[in-house]
């Protein structure tokens, strides 16, 4: 009886506690994509910082700011802005690292009477991995983002800026990017 | 000396020396019957526990702690003969009895119990809530929680102190290391550090306490006589957790976003070497005799070992999906 009580006490103790939880916790997608061609042909596309319009579907143009940095400009309606910087470029891995740091304001709506800003993609510290591998048959590319949603405050989560919608975006976006150079690279 | 005689003398030697060796790797064992020194490993997204024999470096049992507890935390102490584990879905602590390997109790605690550190007895154990804001005390003998400390937002990483009765939480959301008497259980003193802490590490003396800030990449130096903090070390990227050497001269700071560890020399703040690891690894944890590093690989469900002398990992084992090992795991290091 005793232990019944407390779980009891516990319980209503806790579960008006949950809903004080801190903010968002990280999120990841990978995908991976074999394709017929050669590793460092693969590579020497990807590892192209200022190229990505060349072999992504839903990038129009990259403006290579500096070594490291570029701004990516896509089709969507509003023709929205992504900034990236480039962290790692390695050759000998076939690897290279990237994170968002700046992203335009697609739209602003009141939510909570909080002003709140919906970005060119639902995310926020936003990081990404791209490899290839040698497999059989060419190579294999991997690519790998950790990330936020864009939303820092606790649910309720307006719409399109859960965790869901973030994850669904990028996995948009990569799966997206992952099949058209498979295309491009096996023409 | 005829073949045979050499052969039979060579094996006789062989078994004395093993006899002896295996003594001396569960030299404990041999003095005072203590269990032998294992890995607790927290396989989170398999509910489970991996039990590494550190002798042999192979998994020799994997326990399940329960469907959607998650355990995430580990606490292993420096005499007792208990492990206590973190499960933040499952709102409470595991406790695995180090000689039978098998769970002795479920205590619920909290709403999001992650850090988790024991004294060096094992009597006490300190767990802190992530959502909550709070550290719970937990009495071992009774198996009950004995008071619960308002700390800064969400509490992850915890250090004790015997000697000078301190507990040193890392409060990821301020941005600060707080001080505990761990008598009183009041604060004694809160200080600033690098971006989002997370993992601390204490070296074995006591003087240095190393914060390992996330989303600064970078670690916080403090001098525990001034409290305050004497120097910030640049490591990799998103950094998690650290462990210090037995004689203080090299810290090991896991690099999440990087896959590597991050080697710091103590005396000159540098970085020396970094090693690669599994994909995203978290907990980290050093044998006693300070050969062996033990890094918990989260992204690959798997457990590096790091030969410290080569300063490269030497065997790699399968654990579980999710590995984390939050905390200080490898049992027995007296």
């Amino acid at each position: 009886m005793k232990k019944f009580l407390q779980l009891i006490v516990a319980a209503l103790i806790v579960l008006p506690m949950l809903a004080s939880a801190h903010g968002p916790s990280r999120q990841q997608v990978k995908e991976t994509i074999t394709i017929n061609a050669s590793p460092e042909k693969v590579w020497a596309v990807i590892k192209d910082f200022g190229g990505l319009q060349n072999w992504h579907p839903a990038v129009t143009s990259s403006e290579l700011k500096s070594d490291t940095t570029r701004v990516l400009t896509l089709a969507s309606e509003g023709n929205p802005t992504i900034t990236e910087e480039l962290m790692k470029s390695d050759d000998e891995k076939m690897l290279l690292v990237y994170k968002i740091t700046d992203m335009s304001v697609v739209k602003t709506i009141t939510f909570n009477s909080k002003d709140t800003p919906y970005f060119t993609l639902p995310v926020a510290t936003y990081k990404s991995w791209i490899t290839v591998k040698a497999v059989d048959g060419g190579s294999e590319v991997q690519w790998k983002s950790k990330f936020y949603r864009s939303f820092m405050d606790n649910p309720p989560v307006p719409e399109g800026q859960s965790d869901k919608d973030a994850v669904n975006s990028i996995k948009g976006v990569i799966t997206a990017g992952l099949e058209n150079l498979k295309v491009i690279m096996e023409k | 000396m005829p073949l045979l005689v050499s052969l039979v003398y060579q094996k006789a030697t062989f078994f004395k020396v093993a006899f002896f060796l295996t003594c001396i790797s569960v030299m404990s064992g041999c003095n005072s019957h203590l269990p032998p020194s294992y890995a607790f490993i927290t396989n989170q997204l398999d509910d489970s526990v991996s039990i590494i024999d550190i002798a042999s470096q192979r998994v020799i049992k994997t326990i399940d702690i329960g469907y959607g507890k998650r355990p995430a935390g580990v606490a292993v102490s420096k005499t007792g003969h208990q492990v206590f584990i973190a499960n933040p879905e499952g709102l409470g602590v595991a406790i695995i009895d180090a000689k039978t390997l098998e769970v002795t109790h479920h205590i619920p605690v909290g709403s999001g119990p992650v850090g988790i550190v024991s004294n060096d007895s094992g009597s006490r154990v300190y767990i802190a809530d992530w959502y909550l804001h709070t550290v719970s005390i937990l009495e071992t003998s009774s198996a009950n929680i004995i008071s619960t400390i308002n700390v800064g937002k969400s509490p992850a990483g915890m250090i004790v102190d015997d000697k000078k009765q301190r507990l040193y939480i890392a409060n990821r959301d301020d941005n600060n290391v707080m001080i505990i008497d761990t008598s009183t259980h009041q604060i004694l003193q809160t200080i600033d550090v690098g971006t989002a802490p997370f993992g601390l590490a204490l070296s074995p003396s006591g003087q240095h306490l190393y914060s390992i800030n996330v989303r600064s990449s970078n670690v916080s130096v403090i001098d525990t006589k001034q409290n305050k903090v004497i120097k910030t070390i640049d490591v990799g990227e998103w950094p998690y957790c650290a462990v210090v050497s037995p004689d203080g001269q090299t810290l090991y700071v896991t690099n999440q976003d990087d896959s590597t560890i991050s080697v710091v020399n103590t005396q000159t703040y540098t970085v020396e070497a970094t090693i690669d690891v599994g994909d995203a690894p978290e907990g980290i944890d050093i044998t006693e005799n300070g050969q062996f590093i033990y890094v918990a690989n989260w992204g690959d469900g798997t457990v590096s070992i790091i030969d410290a002398n080569l300063n490269q990992v030497i065997s790699t084992l399968e654990t579980g999906k999710g590995t984390r090992a939050f905390g200080q795991f490898i049992s027995q290091k007296q």
